[in-house]
């Protein structure tokens, strides 16, 4: 029972609200999704609180995994799913988007080495 | 798998201690199978001691897949190591490797080199397949294991 005054609850739901981020994104880097750029967005991704995963087609990865990430076999050009979700997800997606779309095989600022 | 990795080239009982000289012991095999000439294998090897300096390619579970990119291959060729030592490599897990697999593929083709890391880090993820691959004590069980390990990706996407 909800006392009276205090903010309602849905039942059975965490307090903080589930803000996902669904975004589709091309990968750009001209040998896809290889070791150094998926050990870069794992890395990245790892900062943020937000669970992230990458879809590619009916495959899903754990995006702060980057062994994960490799099973995706995404070549240049793939067409990806970003999914981005918790308290951060908006400044995640957009750092996780960028370093997807980035040709550069470390993503935009080099992370990863 | 079996289509990159070379018969040759499988080394059941490496003697590196270190990860230079496993590079340079798997690139020696695939030279010895035929792959490089002999003026060639110090620039191999010193493009995939490059490529680890910008990172570990210990995966953890005691594998690693240090590689490189080399204009004049005829395709993406590989070696696989044993180590029953172990070699410290750095690994993101902390643990020295027993299973390296050392690629070297054309930089003209990314398709074969992500499908193959796929298949080396489906196949690590087993148990089942670590163990086996750790008890081939020759040559010839290491090559009949990888025959009968099927490439999860090819399967995928029939």
């Amino acid at each position: 029972m909800t006392p009276a005054g205090s903010p309602a609850v849905e039942d059975g739901l965490p307090i903080t609200e589930s803000r996902a981020v669904r975004v589709p994104v091309v990968l750009r880097n001209p040998l896809g999704l290889h070791m150094r750029p998926a050990a870069a967005f794992a890395k990245a991704a790892g900062k943020f609180l937000a669970d992230v995963k990458v879809f590619k087609g009916t495959r899903t990865a754990n995006g702060k995994s980057f062994t994960n990430l490799l099973m995706l076999a995404a070549g240049p050009g793939t067409e990806l799913i970003l999914q981005v979700d918790g308290p951060d997800a908006e400044d995640a997606v957009r750092a996780l988007a960028d370093l997807l779309g980035s040709p550069s095989p470390d993503g935009v600022d080099g992370v990863g080495h | 798998m079996k289509e990159f990795l070379i018969r040759e080239a499988l080394v059941p009982n490496m003697v590196a201690a270190t990860k230079e000289e496993a590079v340079r012991e798997l690139v020696g095999a695939l030279h010895a199978a035929g792959y490089f000439t002999a003026e060639g294998v110090p620039a191999v090897v010193k493009e995939i001691m490059r490529r680890e300096g910008l990172g570990s390619t210990g995966i953890g579970r005691g594998v690693a897949i240090p590689h490189s990119r080399f204009d004049g291959l005829p395709k993406l060729v590989g070696a696989l190591g044993l180590s029953r030592a172990g070699v410290p490599f750095q690994s993101i897990d902390g643990h020295d490797v027993h299973l390296i697999f050392l690629l070297v593929s054309r930089p003209d083709q990314p398709g074969p080199h992500l499908h193959l890391l796929e298949t080396i880090v489906r196949v690590s993820e087993s148990d089942e397949f670590l163990a086996a691959m750790r008890a081939c004590e020759t040559q010839d069980q290491m090559w009949e294991l990888i025959q009968t390990t099927p490439d999860p990706w090819a399967q995928d996407e029939q």
